[in-house]
Order: structure tokens, then C-alpha cells, then sequence
């Protein structure tokens, strides 16, 4: 199964937003969770989607808003795995310098991607083993 | 519940729809059940009525549109392919001092349209540019790219400012443009009271800001024999605003419609009015004298609505605000839509028609000897500090306008009742000042000011954001203007905002997209909406611009064929609902000549030449 994960450095000024987004991705080993890299992939209509699907409902930011940003570096990143995934997003909030939450997604799960702050994102991971970061 | 019983429910819910994804209607009505309305629309939305990659539309990113030589990148966005409508890439950009829209299909080339026809008015109304709520229950998942996924989904930025109610697509006009109307389309649209009562629920289920104002549109609306209770439910379910967007040719043969309108609730009446003169105006030209009279008996106001062309009423929009100011007692404000040219339009035929919404207010400032100038208009989003004080004063989320500045413009008017001078209200409240100062209030509020000293702090400096020489009469007796200001930030009510509009003009700018100049971050954030019979929310200019994806599919879905409603009417055709036009009797009454009085001599046409714009346009006349 084809899986992304998304490092973004952001500025909108139409949104007064500004973050920076990293990610580390975990695979199911029979020892449990393990970090895994993954290959630099091109921004398509399929990566896109994909970004969306994550993001928009959490960050309110879809594919066009990186293209309407002041700063939009994007780094998409593939995983090609047949075994579970967790994949982590760090969102760092710039204009909120408190703010730091965290996006999990859990290939096993049935759940949609959930959206966390630090003590939600570090309980949950405990659960598989995996440090927060 | 027994399963058999379980299965066979389902059974019957499923056989409500075809295979042609038609809703057997008259079946489900029958019913008269919200839950099933819900039910019949999830599972008809799975079935197809959602759009499909593939079907429905294409993604196409893979080619970037470049610059030329002399022109200067604004923004990157994604937009339509005019040929075959697949999401592909687009450039804004700047040439000549005005604003340009570039886009790539790898497989139909390269295509250009005007954007804004003034750059320097298009940098400042970004300065403008504010987010608002939004909406934290998307009513569908992201499956598709945008504008092929609607809606509302999780991408959406800004809940409903305004929603449209489609009530009918019957209609007594038969416009030579409009394919929509049932005649033309072959099939009528009329959701039942228990479907509209699902319909506006669904809207009203937007957090954290429900839908508070709506629109009942057509078709015609008040071709509908219930349409007083569609109004009473719209106002039981918690909609503060309603307005009626009509030809309002049906209040001129049954006045006492107007008045049971308005009891039910109606506030405004949205009315299309394309200018002063026949030529201009064939649509209800003959009529808007009396209708202005009924409304004025029956005190309901109006908004006129003009869709300004180049070539057509480009001329007459500074003599459409004369008429709005004459008339002010009923007239509440005048909405220019430059047109949005949807469906196939060749480039000269574009050329010859298209405006933006810069050229619109230049020509006002032209007509008006610029007593209203292109910088007494502001964005829409520039009223967000307002909602965001209120909402830190209430604690309770506002309705925040946040759709795209680009999309629409407004200014209020009055007329100083003496001189006759027309001041635009920028020339007396420095909008940016005030704005700022919310600003600066909120923040206090947010950081545990107190909320009371925040209005008393407010109070005290309203009076140094006005100048009071350049003040209408009407509003500088007794600061009679900073009363009505301060009762908008105490009351922040629909009441303390009636006033203000009592007391002035409302100048709007509302500019539609079209597949030429279509830009995917407009869309992403437009806060008119219309709500579909399946239960979605889509915006504006997906709804009418796909509409072989969203409108007609939807509706048609939904609907039942001429023949079928005729006989549960008991009707032979549908055009014996057709108006037709007495010219003769109409231009001899004394409304009409006291309502153009100044402003069109009817000695200009012959009778004949009348009949034929009557006529071409689709209103077919009468002489007994």
C-alpha cells in the first residue's frame, strides 16, 4: 500500500497563518513499532488528494492555499508498505507559540486520521511503543 | 424491530430510487417523513448523484502555466479548463494595471481571461482579505478535489452567509438565456413543505454558526400556491433573515401576496432590475412602478438586482443608484452582478459583454461626477473585526463574512435631503480607523479586558471616527449616526442593523464566476449557498457553474415530469401560467410615468418597437 507523510514549512498571510509541519512514520515489526524512511515523491493530483484528505479538516488547508502561500516548502515523502503504519504529524504553530499538535494516522485502525495535543498524541503512542517527538 | 420487517423497509427505501438515479418522488412525498428525505438522500449520493472522477470530471495539474514578459505573478491557484472542464493549474497576474487569469490543459493548451480590470484596486481589497468561522461539521468527506466534492466539505472557509432555497423551477417568464425553468429544462422541480422543512434544517445544522439568513428562489417562488408557508417554516426554524428573490410581477396582480409575504416574515425583497429603460431593462420594466407602490403600501423593502454587461446597461448603472436613492423609501440597496457567462460563450461575444467588478464601479463614478469613487467600496470580509468585537463582547460565535475579497464590493449612500448631494458613508466614517479600533477592543476583550469598559472605551471614541462636515443631514442632527453605530455593537441585532439600512443606500458589487475566469480559491471560501434536495450545501459557483454536476442533476433527481404534474394539478399545459404584458395599459397609469419621471421618456420608442424588446426578450404582450 502506498502511504505519505508531509513536511511543511507554511506562511498565508491571507490566513495569518504560519506553521511548520514534520512527520515520522512507524511500522509493525514483530518486535512492535519501528521508524521507517521513505522516498521523495512529486506533488500530483494523487499527493494532493491525499494532503487534503489529512489536513483540510484539522488545518483548514487544501491544496490551493499552498500554491495562493507567501511560503509553501513542501517535501512528500512515499511509504510503500503491505504491514500496518503509523504516521505522525508535528504541527508547530508559529503565530501561536504554545500551540503544538500532533495529526496520528494508524493504517490499522478504522479511524479517520485524529488530530491531538501533546498529552492525547504521547498517551495514544505509548499504547504501540512509539516516543513522541 | 424484527429483521424481516428491517429488510423490508430497506427494501422500500431502496426501491424509492431508479436506475437512472431518479427519485420515485411522488412516492417518497407521500411519505411526508424527514428521516426518509435524510435516508433517500445518503443513499442516492452513494448511488451517483456525488460526482465521480473519471464521469463527472478529470484532474489535470500536471502542466504550469508561465509568465510573459511585462507581466507580473499576483498569486498561483487552480482552475477549469474551458473545453472540457478538468481541475488544472492557473496563474493571477498583473498586465497593464490590470488583474489576469492564465490557466494550462495539458490536452486543450493555454487559455486567458480577464480577472479585475484595476490592479491597484485589486492590491488594496487584499489588504482587506480575513478569515472567518468556517465550518466544523463538514457535511461530506474529502473524496474529490475542489470544486468537485461539494458540500460542504472539510475544505470549506466560511459557513453560510446566505442560503438559497430553490421552491420551484416553474416560471410565468420564458427569458430567451435561461435554461433552468421547467418548460426548458422538461421536468418540474418543487420539493414538498416536509422537504423544505428538511432542506433548511440541514442548513441549519452548521456549527459553529447555523444558517441564519435565506433566500427563496426559483424559478418563480411566488408561483407556488404554499409559498406563505414555506416563508413560516423558514422562520420557525430560526432563519433571522428571509428574502424573496422575484420578478415581483405577480405582487402587481395580487397585491395582498405582498402583504401576507411580509407577515410571514419576509424582510427583503431581492428583484431584478437591469435599468431605467425598456431597452435595458425588458424583464419588468412596465412593472416596477407598481410593484415599488404595492411595496410601498405594504411596507416591505427591496434590493434591486441589475446583471450589468459591457455592451448592454454598463451605461445606466450611476441612473440605477438615482432610481435605488428616489425610491429609497422602499428601495434598500442596489446589487450589481457584472455577468458571470456561463455555458459555452465565444472569446468576442466575452469581449463585447464582460465587466469586472472594478469597471462597474468606475462607470458609477463616471455617471455619479464622482460623488461615489472606486475608493469608497470595501470587500466583504473588511465587516470581519465588526463580528469578531461582537463576538468577544456576547461570547457567543458571530457570522463572519469571509468569503474571497475578489467576489463582491460594497459602499453605503445617502442623499443629503436639501442639496441633493449623494455621499458615499467612507466620506464620513473612517472605515480602517474603526475597524482597527475593534481590532485593538477584541484583543483587550480576549486578554480578560472587561467587557463593559470595552463599550464604554468604544462610546467614547466613536464620535473621533466620523467627520461630521461631511455628514448627510438626516444622520448629523442630534449624531443621530453614532446612535445607530453604537446600537449595532450593544444590540448587535438584525433590528439595529435595519435601522442603519433605513437611513441609507446599500451599493453592492457581486461577481459570479463563470469556467473562464473560475479560480479554485474563490470557491474554497464563498459564503452564498444553495442547499440541494439530497441535503448538501454547495456554493454558489459550483452549483450554477456545474451544473450538469450539481443543480440539474440534483433537482432533476428529484423531480417529476410535466406530464405527471400537470395531471396532479389538473392543468393542460404549463403555459397557461405564462405573464403576459399589457404595454399599453401599464405605460397609461400614473405610477409609470411618476416612477420614470426624469430618468426615461417612453416617447423615445414607438409601441411597436416596445413590443418587440418585450417580445425578443420572451415576455409575449397583450392589448385587451
Amino acid at each position: 500500500m502506498k502511504y505519505y507523510g508531509f513536511n511543511l514549512d507554511y506562511e498565508n498571510s491571507y490566513q495569518k497563518w504560519s506553521f511548520l509541519i514534520t512527520h515520522k512514520a512507524y511500522v509493525k515489526e514483530s518486535d512492535g513499532y519501528i521508524s521507517i524512511d521513505g522516498v521523495r515523491a512529486e506533488a500530483n493530483d494523487e499527493t494532493a488528494l491525499y494532503f487534503e484528505k489529512l489536513f483540510s479538516r484539522y488545518l483548514k488547508i487544501a491544496y490551493v492555499d499552498l500554491l495562493n502561500a507567501e511560503k509553501s516548502d513542501l517535501d512528500i515523502i512515499r511509504y510503500e508498505v503491505s504491514k500496518p503504519i503509523i504516521i505522525i504529524h508535528k504541527i508547530v504553530w508559529r503565530h501561536l507559540s504554545d500551540k503544538i499538535t500532533y495529526l496520528v494516522f494508524n493504517s490499522s485502525s478504522m479511524e479517520p486520521p485524529r488530530h491531538l495535543n501533546r498529552n492525547e498524541a504521547e498517551e495514544l503512542l505509548s499504547v504501540f511503543g512509539i516516543p513522541i517527538f | 424491530m424484527a429483521i424481516s420487517q428491517e429488510f423490508k423497509e430497506k427494501d422500500s427505501v431502496l426501491d424509492l430510487i431508479t436506475e437512472g438515479l431518479k427519485v420515485r418522488y411522488p412516492e417518497l412525498a407521500s411519505r411526508e417523513s424527514l428521516e426518509l428525505y435524510d435516508e433517500v438522500g445518503r443513499l442516492i449520493r452513494d448511488r451517483g448523484l456525488f460526482p465521480v472522477r473519471g464521469r463527472d470530471f478529470q484532474v489535470k495539474i500536471g502542466a504550469k502555466p508561465e509568465l510573459k514578459d511585462g507581466e507580473k505573478l499576483v498569486r498561483r491557484t487552480l482552475s477549469v479548463c474551458n473545453e472540457c472542464r478538468s481541475l488544472i493549474r492557473a496563474i493571477v497576474f498583473e498586465r497593464d494595471n490590470k488583474i489576469w487569469i492564465r490557466k494550462v490543459c495539458p490536452d486543450h493548451g493555454v487559455m486567458e481571461e480577464i480577472y479585475w480590470g484595476d490592479a491597484q484596486f485589486y492590491y488594496q481589497k487584499r489588504m482587506e482579505a480575513n478569515e472567518g468561522h468556517g465550518i466544523e461539521n463538514p457535511y461530506v468527506d474529502i473524496v474529490n478535489a475542489c470544486p468537485f466534492n461539494c458540500g460542504l466539505c472539510g475544505r470549506h472557509r466560511s459557513h453560510t452567509a446566505l442560503l438559497n432555497l430553490v421552491i420551484t423551477n416553474r416560471c410565468h417568464l420564458g427569458c430567451w438565456y435561461c435554461f433552468f425553468y421547467a418548460q426548458a429544462a422538461g421536468y418540474v422541480y418543487e420539493p414538498t413543505l416536509t422537504h423544505i422543512k428538511y432542506m433548511l434544517a440541514a442548513a441549519r445544522r452548521q456549527k459553529p454558526v447555523p444558517a441564519k439568513a435565506v433566500q427563496i428562489t426559483g424559478g418563480e417562488p411566488t408561483m407556488r400556491d404554499d409559498l406563505i408557508e414555506v416563508i413560516r417554516i423558514a422562520k420557525e426554524l430560526g432563519y433571522e433573515h428571509i428574502q424573496l428573490n422575484t420578478t415581483g410581477i405577480t405582487f402587481v396582480y395580487k397585491p395582498e401576496l405582498a402583504r401576507q409575504v411580509r407577515e410571514a416574515g419576509v424582510n427583503t425583497i431581492y428583484m431584478s432590475f437591469d435599468g431605467v429603460t425598456p431597452m435595458t431593462n425588458p424583464k419588468n420594466h412596465w412593472e416596477i412602478p407598481y410593484i415599488l407602490d404595492v411595496f410601498r403600501d405594504v411596507g416591505l423593502g427591496a434590493v434591486l438586482v441589475p446583471t450589468v454587461t459591457k455592451s448592454g446597461n454598463l451605461g445606466e448603472v450611476g441612473d440605477m443608484v438615482r432610481f435605488g436613492l428616489k425610491f429609497n423609501d422602499v428601495i434598500r440597496g442596489v446589487n450589481f452582478q457584472p455577468i458571470s457567462l456561463v455555458g459555452r460563450v465565444p472569446r468576442k461575444e466575452r469581449e463585447r459583454l464582460r465587466v469586472t467588478i472594478p469597471d462597474v464601479i468606475k462607470a458609477i463614478e463616471d455617471q455619479l461626477d464622482g460623488q461615489v469613487r472606486l475608493e469608497d467600496w470595501y470587500s466583504v470580509p473588511v465587516t470581519i473585526p465588526i463580528s469578531r468585537f461582537v463576538e468577544a463582547v456576547t461570547g457567543k460565535p458571530q457570522f463572519t463574512m469571509s468569503n474571497h475579497f475578489a467576489c463582491g464590493a460594497a459602499t453605503y449612500v445617502m442623499q443629503d435631503r436639501r442639496t441633493g448631494k449623494i455621499t458615499a458613508l467612507p466620506q464620513f466614517v473612517d472605515v480602517y480607523g474603526l475597524a482597527k479600533y475593534l481590532e485593538y477592543l477584541t484583543e483587550y476583550i480576549k486578554k480578560g479586558g472587561s467587557r463593559k469598559i470595552a463599550m464604554f472605551k468604544l462610546l467614547y471614541k466613536l464620535n473621533s471616527f466620523v467627520d461630521w462636515k461631511k455628514t448627510p443631514e438626516q444622520l448629523r442632527k442630534r449624531k443621530r449616526l453614532l446612535r445607530i453605530i453604537y446600537r449595532i455593537f450593544v444590540k448587535h441585532d438584525y433590528e439595529a442593523l435595519g435601522e442603519f439600512h433605513y437611513n441609507s443606500l446599500f451599493l453592492g458589487m457581486m461577481h459570479f464566476m463563470d469556467e473562464y475566469n473560475y479560480d479554485v480559491a474563490r470557491v474554497e471560501r464563498c459564503d452564498i449557498h444553495y442547499v440541494t434536495p439530497d441535503g448538501r450545501v454547495i456554493p454558489f459557483c459550483t452549483f450554477n457553474v456545474f451544473p450538469e454536476i450539481y443543480r440539474d442533476k440534483a433537482q432533476m433527481a428529484y423531480s417529476m415530469s410535466i406530464k405527471d404534474y400537470l395531471k396532479s394539478k389538473g392543468m393542460w399545459s404549463l403555459s397557461v401560467e405564462r405573464y403576459r404584458r399589457n404595454i399599453k395599459k401599464l405605460e397609461s397609469g400614473e405610477p409609470y410615468k411618476r416612477t420614470y419621471e426624469g430618468f426615461w421618456d417612453p416617447d423615445q420608442l414607438s409601441y411597436e418597437e416596445k413590443k418587440m424588446i418585450s417580445m425578443k426578450f420572451g415576455v409575449p404582450v397583450v392589448e385587451d
